[in-house]
């Protein structure tokens, strides 16, 4: 491709410029840096024509000029050079860093920075880290990339979006997610499944105050930028392909393994009394099977492919990316998998020195399906208690059964999911564009609009085949649509004084709306599989329609300032209104001051070689929290339906004092470069939430059970810390190890109805004034070994005091009651440290990788261990193992007490410790050397490499997965590890 | 100079664009209305009114019918039972937390409120006709017998016995009239409650006394309010108002009893009405009831039944073959638990589901809620003339009797008070009364005699179980959650 494009050009310039041939010549020479390496791919360009060449491996270069002419010699991350072409034919040029160039360019609020004058502190991780992952959702590989930046996965089905946190749960009542950005406009956190990882650039994570107040009401858990590709200026043409296929696995498979065989479970049955032994040898004799029933619950091997393909460049004024995808993931449980195909083309381009615009589109079609059969349905969730004798294998076809499984009397779930098919497709599109006007130097003016929508549409049957139902099917067609659009226009001005102040003033206004509808249309009665549409079901028709919107109007403006890009501060303002709240409360001021200190820059640091770079930074702000439901404020009457006329009756309550939430948040930070190979830093923050959003709980007899209310504060402080070294570094060869972590701490501060403890009913978690949220449950005090009696500890008789922890062995009941006995059990319900660390290294060509995430000190109750260790509350269906050690004589010291008392209640031994270490990534890979793809002619850089994700996790929690974002495990649906193997081109 | 020019238009049109895309933040929801913006018209308050009906199927059967007939002596636990209901049935565990007493006493207390508003809002509607006011004052009349009729099952539920020498002291529930969700009642005492009661009916009286009765009726009337009045006056031991008002609607021969099978089946599974008193208004796919589906388990691909309760043996046996509830209230069928299989065990058959209301292939148990009877009203006459003149208890209790297929009886004293008390429980079992009944009889329970002990689940709280009369778990606890937020409120003993 390249040689045809030389040779037009060569062809056009001989047609164009035969009267200058005779003055024309061959220059050639070579580019080095200032090591004297050889720099390959440098731009040498006739200047103001589009002559053109690139310097080869060794870094040589030829081309055809006229004497007189000028070429210059560019390249990223080096200073540009001009030459003039005079007698000689060589000119050899040495290129310098560009110091301020090669430092990265980061994305904050409404604009870029040069990371040397940001403020706030700003975390990058590059689109790198994203790529080529064997995951649908792209948050998966940002999991302890970033120091504060908590992610879950809470679910193995292949759309599973993530659960984000930045710095701690920022409110006990409304929503903990940060504000997510694409290319500067707000999306949803469903848009992490939705993108291609091929097309970022970077993801950016905002997380002082100086620098998300900007964003005012939506940044009180800070912000998560997503930058897609834009090619680059001057920058040849370049053609990327790639393609992965893999197959997954259940992440972890201790806890399926753990449950019974048949002999050890019809022993059991017997010897505990539950059946005689005559009644299960005569089960036994006609059921002889050993089923391990997670392996017809869960699949393996399901298959994943990726294939990617994507086109960027850029001339003098305009750059561009093209690119296309496919991913495809089928999940372990079945009617489980997801499909998308994407597209996107972004163009940015100066129409004239101080006009430019920029589009972005990006479109993804994805097809999902997902296992419904959740926490309490022995249709997957419970299926491992189906009893190990009983097989869905029919002995007479070899095959499963295509029905009930006899024995276990459930549906077998392949059989369950063909007869009950569900397909959704989305149609998303994510456009955004920008004017920009620079009317005068330093003022610039910007218009921009972005839209997040979608189109979704979901088909639900049951076939006429369907035992459960036959010759009586249904069907239910969905349709949704999800707009979001954003307009912003900003100013911004900046200019120096004397060359050492520089200023820039910046302003803008930012109006959203939201809006959603979906409806749909159902009937049963269809008796025929081929015939299953709506119109062929004549009973129980029905159609529902609901719609919802939100809308949100901000005014801000920021003032920053610094000394010779030594001394910064910076000064944020910012005011929103939105629609969520009553019409007194509708609009808040929230604001941000933060400094900067660049020390390596002062005179007594100059001379100190070991140290390379230190910057101190302070910043204090405050932002707001609105994310709660859309007509909170509002008392309102609802509609139901009787003898087929619309009825009302009052559904909500309202409350017209409903307003923000309010954050304000310090923190002071450092960071450091020590002898060009350790890169630390580190930062404490604190952060206040108030005026908290919260379900505050109301007597039934007032007619509801809780209203939203402004109420209560709660306190989130700790530090994060990334440290990166370059432990070996050499011409062929490099090993980087890093780290990042976050400590935190939360402490409830003040709650409602002046209250020093709420305990939330039936969920075990408490919240505390002065303690962090904790679990409050009865506290088992072990299984009695005289009697077998289970026994827990008594609490504090004031209960003004079960908030005290009282763990008296004198002090113990053999009597279950939750409410009597409850107390603090002095857990902690989030998991204070989180973090990642892992490795980069390359030697030559070959290039290994591995990454860690890590969570330490998550407690999760176990509530599946409700049910797989409690045989007499569900006798006749399959237990773990751990039930064989029950109390059956004096002097037994065992797990479990006696067979005729309950084994299991929610009580403190279900809180497990789920701290969890995960090895995510392990890469190895291979670069073709160039002087393979030379002979090809075309090709620029090809690569072929192993990767595995989840490949191990080390956790002590029992369950199927540790990693679930919640208070309680149920039925989760594992998380899964991954195998691929896959190729990249480059052209 | 152009450039200049251009630029300054272009300025121009970037500050014009601005202004664009401000717009107002007031957003309203498409699915509900301003609760101020709904009392304006006659037509809303006849809105008002279905919806007041619609809530009502809301609170009837299932888990507001089954749960004290769990509770009580009938009923055994199977293996394949799930622990559903587990905590009632076995009484120990049972404690304030329950989803089951709370899901009650809120939903009944959420009515309430609703009740309350729209006794605020419907009088200030502007009518513009005397049809017009008459049809606001039925509304109004509407509205207190269904309050009347919340209050009721709250304070039999979840407080003591009436016994006339305590009830101007026992606590009763807490009596809340008007809407104020700031309130933190105390409860009132048992006594001012069913005056309570006694004064919305009285409330209610003029107006539905002009609608007349009808079989099968869908909304309140004047034998609607009788029903409930005779109901009311029972628990509260006015012998002599019980029978008068159960007496008004025997002798009115507007629901004769049915005597043959045909037409008693019918009544259960095809909601055919004869002797209903009010019946709610029930159709597929959107006006669905709760339904009673823990007696049958019915697994369409296996043809087999998985109950997750059985009756007991001495409840069967207490019905003559020769009545024609006993085929029409029990059947036997194919029965699978815990992998085996049991053809001649009797499942309670009382709800099978009406197929003109099937969503599917197979039964959903739903069936049009039936929530007076006039087999009911015989059973109050009865029992109220035993505490008044024992002997006009005879006159009832017969016919029921006779048109159910049993002969008449001619005996006193206990005797005669053994059989209207057996009468109830053969004729109102599984219709949630049992428990109610015992407490109101001062009598305890021994479970006993099980079908078949192999199918059912073992232990000291399940068939064997004997409760005492004075077990302070007859009456249910007050939900935790407003024992906690609201310092007014007392528990019941034993909670």
């Amino acid at each position: 491709m390249k040689k045809t494009l030389h040779g037009l050009l060569t062809l056009f310039m001989v047609l164009v410029v035969q009267l200058a041939f005779a003055q024309e010549k061959l220059i050639t020479g070579t580019v080095i840096d200032e090591e004297g390496l050889p720099l390959p791919g440098v731009n040498v360009i006739e200047k103001g024509t589009s002559n053109g060449v690139q310097t080869d491996f060794d870094g040589n270069y030829s081309i055809r000029v006229e004497e007189g002419s000028v070429i210059v010699f560019s390249y990223v991350g080096f200073t540009k050079q001009e030459k003039t072409v005079g007698s000689s034919n060589t000119i050899n040029v040495t290129l310098a860093v560009d110091a301020a160039a090669l430092d990265e360019v980061v994305v904050v609020g409404y604009g870029t920075r040069d990371k040397t004058d940001v403020v706030g502190s700003v975390a990058q991780v590059s689109g790198e880290v994203l790529q080529d992952r064997p995951a649908a959702n792209i948050m998966d590989a940002m999991q302890g990339q970033v120091a504060g930046l908590q992610i879950f996965t809470s679910s193995g089905e292949p759309n599973a979006v993530p659960s984000i946190r930045l710095r701690g749960v920022g409110s006990l009542g409304a929503g903990s997610t940060p504000l997510i950005l694409l290319d500067g406009f707000q999306v949803s956190a469903e848009i992490f499944t939705r993108l291609n990882p091929n097309d970022i650039e970077d993801i950016t994570v905002l997380k002082d105050a100086s620098e998300t107040a900007i964003y005012g009401s939506r940044a009180a858990n800070g912000v998560v930028i997503i930058t897609t590709k834009g090619g680059r200026k001057e920058q040849e043409p370049s053609i990327n392909v790639g393609v992965q296929h893999g197959f997954s696995e259940i992440a972890n498979k201790d806890y399926f393994e753990s449950l019974m065989n048949t002999e050890q479970f019809s022993n059991f049955r017997v010897a505990t009394g539950q059946i005689s032994r005559e009644n299960m040898d005569a089960i036994l004799a006609e059921n002889n099977a050993d089923t391990q029933w997670y392996k017809y619950y869960y699949k393996d091997d399901a298959p994943t492919t990726q294939i990617n393909v994507s086109a960027s460049g850029g001339s003098e004024k305009t750059r561009y990316f093209i690119s296309g995808g496919y991913f495809e993931q089928e999940g372990l449980a079945y009617r489980s998998d997801f499909n998308r195909y994407n597209l996107r083309s972004n163009l940015t381009t100066e129409i004239n020195d101080w006009l430019s615009a920029g589009l972005n589109i990006g479109f993804a079609y994805s097809t999902d399906q997902e296992n419904p059969y959740g926490s309490n349905s022995t249709n997957r969730g419970l299926g491992l208690l189906a009893q190990p004798y009983y097989s869905p294998i029919n002995p007479e076809t070899g095959n499963r059964y295509e029905g009930v499984i006899p024995g276990w009397n459930r549906y077998d779930p392949v059989y369950l999911a063909e007869k009950n098919p569900f397909d959704r497709n989305r149609f998303q599109i994510n456009p955004s564009g920008y004017i920009e006007l620079n009317p005068i130097k330093g003022l610039t003016l910007r218009s921009a609009v972005g839209l997040n929508a979608f189109d979704e549409r979901t088909t639900l049957r049951r076939l006429p085949s369907y035992l459960g139902s036959l010759n009586n099917g249904s069907s239910e067609e969905r349709f949704r649509r999800d707009k979001q659009i954003t307009v912003s226009n900003t100013a911004s001005y900046s200019f120096s004084v004397a060359d050492v102040h520089n200023v820039t003033v910046f302003a803008g206004h930012e109006y959203q709306d939201y809006d959603f509808e979906d409806f749909r249309g159902l009937s049963t009665g269809q008796t025929d599989d081929r015939l299953i549409m709506l119109g062929q079901g004549p009973n129980n028709r029905d159609v529902v329609q609901s719609m919802s919107e939100w809308s949100l109007e901000s005014y801000f403006g920021r003032f920053e300032y610094n000394f010779d890009k030594k001394y910064y501060a910076n000064f944020t303002l910012r005011q929103d209104g939105s629609s969520r709240f009553g019409r007194d409360n509708r609009e808040a001021t929230f604001w941000a001051v933060g400094a900067r200190w660049t020390a390596k820059k002062e005179a007594f640091l100059a001379d100190v070689e070991w140290l390379d770079d230190l910057v101190i930074r302070a910043n204090v702000g405050t932002s707001g929290n609105s994310d709660i439901g859309n007509y909170n404020s509002y008392a309102l009457v609802g509609t139901n339906q009787y003898q087929g006329q619309t009825g009302w009756y009052l559904a909500s309550p309202g409350n017209p004092a409903l307003q923000w939430e309010s954050q304000r948040s310090a923190s002071v930070g450092v960071e450091v470069s020590l002898i060009d190979r350790v890169r630390l830093g580190v930062e404490y923050y604190d952060r206040l939430t108030e005026d908290m959003l919260i379900d505050v709980p109301y007597p039934f007899t007032s007619g509801f059970s809780e209203v939203t209310e402004n109420t209560g504060s709660l306190k989130n402080y700790g530090f994060d810390v990334s440290l990166e070294v370059d432990v070996l570094r050499g011409n062929d060869f490099k090993v980087t190890p890093y780290v990042a972590f976050n400590y935190n701490q939360n402490k409830v501060t003040e709650l409602f109805q002046g209250r020093d403890y709420w305990i939330i009913p039936n969920t075990g978690v408490s919240w505390v004034v002065g303690e962090p949220v904790s679990y409050f449950y009865p506290v088992f005090a072990g299984v009695n070994p005289e009697n077998g009696d289970a026994q827990w500890y008594l609490p504090n008789e004031n209960p003004d005091e079960i908030v005290y922890n009282r763990e008296d062995p004198n002090a113990v009941t053999n009597q279950f009651n939750t409410a009597a006995l409850q107390q603090n059990t002095g857990i902690d319900r989030y998991p204070p440290l989180n973090g990642g660390f892992g490795l980069n290294a390359d030697y030559k060509g070959f290039y290994f990788q591995t990454h860690f995430a890590f969570s330490v000190g998550k407690n999760l109750i176990n509530n599946d261990r409700y049910f797989f260790e409690n045989p007499n509350q569900f006798p006749g269906f399959n237990q773990t193992t751990r039930v064989l050690d029950y109390w059956q004589e004096p002097g037994d010291q065992t797990l479990f007490p006696r067979a005729d008392v309950q084994f299991t209640q929610f009580d403190s031994r279900l809180i497990e410790d789920a701290s969890f270490l995960r090895m995510k990534t392990l890469t190895i890979g291979y670069n073709l050397p160039s002087s393979l793809l030379d002979n090809t002619g075309f090709m620029k850089g090809a690569k072929v490499y192993l990767t595995g994700r989840n490949l191990l996790t080390w956790t002590d929690y029992l369950g199927p997965d540790p990693e679930v974002d919640s208070n309680i495990g149920l039925g989760t649906n594992p998380n899964t590890k991954q195998f691929t193997f896959g190729i990249d081109l480059q052209f | 100079m152009n450039t200049l020019n251009i630029k300054k238009i272009f300025i121009g049109l970037f500050l014009s664009i601005i202004f664009v895309g401000c717009d107002d933040l007031e957003r309203f929801p498409y699915d509900a209305i301003e609760q101020s913006q709904s009392f304006q018209t006659i037509n809303d308050a006849a809105t008002w009114n279905n919806g007041l009906y619609a809530n009502l199927r809301g609170v009837v059967y299932g888990e507001f019918m089954f749960p004290t007939d769990v509770q009580a002596d009938q009923l055994n636990a199977t293996l394949d039972y799930g622990n559903r209901n587990g905590n009632p049935h076995r009484w120990e565990g049972f404690l304030a937390d329950d989803y089951t007493l709370r899901n009650l006493w809120s939903a009944y207390y959420s009515l309430i409120s609703d009740v309350n508003v729209a006794l605020e809002g419907l009088p200030t509607i502007a009518t513009n006709s005397p049809e017009e006011a008459a049809e606001l004052e039925r509304y109004i009349a509407e509205a207190h017998l269904a309050r009347a009729f919340y209050y009721h099952n709250l304070v039999v539920r979840y407080a003591s016995d009436y016994d006339a020498s305590s009830a101007s002291s026992d606590l009763g529930v807490p009596l809340m009239l008007e809407f104020n969700i700031a309130e933190r009642p105390a409860r009132s005492t048992v006594a001012e409650v069913y005056a309570q009661i006694l004064s919305d009916i009285e409330a209610a009286r003029p107006a539905l006394s002009q609608v007349d009765g009808e079989q099968g009726a869908q909304r309140f009337n004047a034998d609607v309010l009788l029903a409930l009045e005779a109901r009311v006056r029972l628990y509260m031991e006015d012998w002599a108002g019980a029978k008068a008002a159960a007496d008004q609607l025997i002798n009115s021969g507007n629901y004769p009893l049915i005597d043959n099978e045909g037409d008693f089946s019918d009544m259960w599974v095809n909601d055919y009405d004869q002797e209903v008193i009010m019946q709610l208004f029930v159709e597929a796919p959107n006006e669905m009831a709760n339904t009673n589906s823990i007696y049958l388990g019915y697994n369409g691909a296996t043809d087999r039944f998985t109950p997750d309760f059985l009756p007991s043996q001495w409840v069967i046996d207490m019905y003559e073959d020769d009545d024609i509830r006993k085929d029409v209230y029990f059947t036997t069928d194919t029965i699978v638990i815990s992998g085996l299989e049991y053809t001649d065990l009797y499942m309670v058959n009382k709800y099978p589901g009406n197929p003109a209301l099937f969503t599917g292939a197979n039964t959903n148990y739903q069936h049009a809620p039936k929530v007076f009877r006039v087999a009911e009203m015989y059973l109050i006459s009865a029992e109220a003339a035993l505490n008044t003149s024992a002997s006009d208890a005879l006159a009832p209790l017969n016919a029921l009797r006779q048109a159910r297929g049993l002969a008449a009886v001619n005996v006193g004293g206990d005797a005669l008070v053994n059989a209207v008390r057996e009468e109830r429980a053969r004729e109102l079992a599984f219709e949630g009364f049992r428990l109610d009944d015992l407490r109101r009889w001062d009598l305890g329970f021994t479970r006993r005699d099980p079908q078949d002990e192999s199918a059912l689940v073992p232990g000291d709280n399940y068939y064997t179980k004997s409760v005492e009369a004075t077990n302070p778990k007859f009456i249910w606890g007050i939900p935790t959650n407003d024992v906690i937020v609201n310092s007014n409120m007392v528990q019941n003993p034993g909670w």
